[in-house]
């Protein structure tokens, strides 16, 4: 027998309506109810597929199709349980039950052990709720952000505010500290004009003198608050324009013409604190070179202000006048001279040191910390 | 100070104007001490310009605060138009404000107290100069 034959037409065999005796009925009811049951179960595997095959984002989808191919098995079973009613093709209806009965047996398997994971997945219901809460809290970071806005808005306004009031503030400061500088500059004027007065009144010569070496200490003092006034901060100014102005107010306003003044200064911006034992000393130094070094009235004298490290500064004024003359005279005496107790004190006060030498004229040089501006 | 004596119609001497008796009189002694003399001294501006307008002086040293309504600058420039003075301030004070106000009047040297005896002579004869 062949295996066409075998397939198809098993000899010895007959059609299943046979058993039936062909009785119409029996015949008709089970070839249509075979017939419907084929065509739904052809019909439910392919909705089957289109829903799984649109619905991508399915976990285990390979089950529906293992599903879809099980139960299009199952049909194809059921149509030729039609063939057979009128063909013995019991071999053909046989290989197709196996198929059949292969997919069903794997799809059971696989099914059991997919169940825990299947229930584990959350359910529609749990989605939608766990969604709803998303959006809720979605909605209240919504808010949080807008009312964070808001006070950063306020903040903001506030800070802008309270801006302006420290503009305002430090506007009215540099206008007190003007008005200050400005009073301290017309009181000194002031005492200038007494002293001024008083010089007038005297006959002594010395008394005289003395009462005028007065008016340049008090220019001096006079000065440091001009060039406060001038300068942008209020506290600072730089020391090089100060010095000359007051080197050469002192040389010019108290010699002839032919002492020559050279005044050189490193950048440094000085505060009040440092300015005035500094304007003091210069005025000191300077006027003791022309009060002794010059007996002839000409010469030179140097101010220098120079770096002579990073935390030190040194004050030099050195004039070429009859240094050795003066180093014969007395120089200690019972009372120290006035300028002398000042350039001492002055110097103590900036906690510097002060060197004097004596070699073609005078050459005193002061090193002291340099100023720390806050 | 012969300088002085051949511009124009004005007397060789001074207006010192300051509403302070004490710095007015300092002034006034710095000034003579250069042997120049003093014509007048006046406390407001009113009293300056009517100063100026009777001894027509060649240089007026003018403070800028001073008592009453008018301050310097106007007395300065009052003075400036019907006599024709030289103007040279002297201030106390370094504010721009007040710079600028002085500015208007074109001054022909500007001094800040305290002053001294070199910087008001530089002040005057750089006056004299022209």
């Amino acid at each position: 027998m062949s295996f066409q034959d075998w397939l198809l037409n098993p000899s010895g065999l007959t059609p299943h309506g046979f058993c039936l005796s062909w009785a119409p009925g029996l015949v008709t009811l089970h070839a249509g109810s075979d017939a419907v049951i084929g065509i739904a179960y052809l019909s439910i595997p392919l909705a089957l597929a289109s829903f799984v095959n649109q619905r991508r984002d399915l976990q285990y989808g390979w089950v529906a199709y293992l599903f879809v191919a099980f139960i299009m098995a199952c049909g194809a079973t059921h149509l030729f349980s039609i063939l057979t009613l009128w063909v013995p093709a019991y071999g053909v209806e046989g290989l197709v039950k196996a198929v059949t009965a292969i997919l069903s047996i794997v799809t059971a398997g696989l099914l059991w052990p997919l169940i825990p994971k299947a229930v584990a997945l959350p359910s529609a219901a749990q989605l939608s709720a766990l969604n709803a809460q998303l959006r809720e809290s979605e909605a209240r970071v919504r808010q949080a952000n807008l009312e964070l806005e808001a006070r950063v808005a306020e903040r903001t306004a506030e800070l802008l505010q309270s801006n302006l009031q420290l503009t305002e503030a430090l506007a009215q400061r540099d206008l007190l500290l003007r008005e200050v500088y400005h009073r301290v500059k017309n009181n000194l004027q002031t005492v200038d004009g007494l002293i001024v007065m008083q010089a007038q009144q005297l006959s002594d010569p010395p008394a005289k003198k003395a009462l005028l070496s007065l008016r340049s200490r008090v220019f001096a003092l006079g000065l440091v608050h001009q060039q406060l006034m001038g300068s942008d901060n209020l506290k600072t100014f730089d020391v090089e324009p100060f010095l000359r102005e007051l080197s050469e107010n002192i040389v010019e306003g108290g010699a002839g013409e032919e002492i020559s003044l050279s005044v050189r200064a490193v950048p440094l911006k000085v505060g009040l604190d440092f300015a005035i034992p500094l304007g003091l000393l210069v005025t000191e130094l300077v006027t003791n070179s022309l009060k002794h070094a010059f007996p002839d009235r000409r010469g030179a004298i140097d101010v220098i202000l120079e770096h002579t490290d990073d935390a030190t500064v040194a004050l030099v004024v050195a004039d070429n006048g009859g240094g050795e003359e003066r180093a014969q005279r007395p120089v200690e005496s019972a009372r120290p001279a006035l300028g002398t107790s000042i350039i001492t004190g002055l110097v103590a006060q900036l906690k510097g040191t002060m060197e004097v030498r004596r070699e073609n004229g005078t050459r005193s040089e002061i090193r002291v910390p340099a100023p720390v501006l806050s | 100070m012969s300088e002085l004596a051949v511009m124009s119609d004005l007397q060789t001497c001074v207006l010192v104007v300051d509403d302070e008796f004490l710095i007015a009189q300092g002034l006034c002694l710095q000034v003579e001490d250069m042997g120049l003399p003093v014509c007048a001294t006046a406390a407001t501006a009113e009293e300056a310009v009517a100063a100026a307008l009777e001894h027509r002086p060649m240089v007026v040293l003018m403070d800028v605060r001073l008592q009453g309504e008018l301050d310097g600058v106007d007395a300065a420039l009052a003075i400036h138009e019907r006599v024709g003075s030289k103007l040279i301030f002297v201030t106390g004070s370094r504010e721009p404000a007040t710079l600028d106000r002085i500015g208007l009047d074109h001054p022909s040297a500007v001094l800040f107290k305290p002053v001294s005896d070199r910087q008001l002579r530089m002040a005057i004869e750089g006056v004299a100069r022209g």
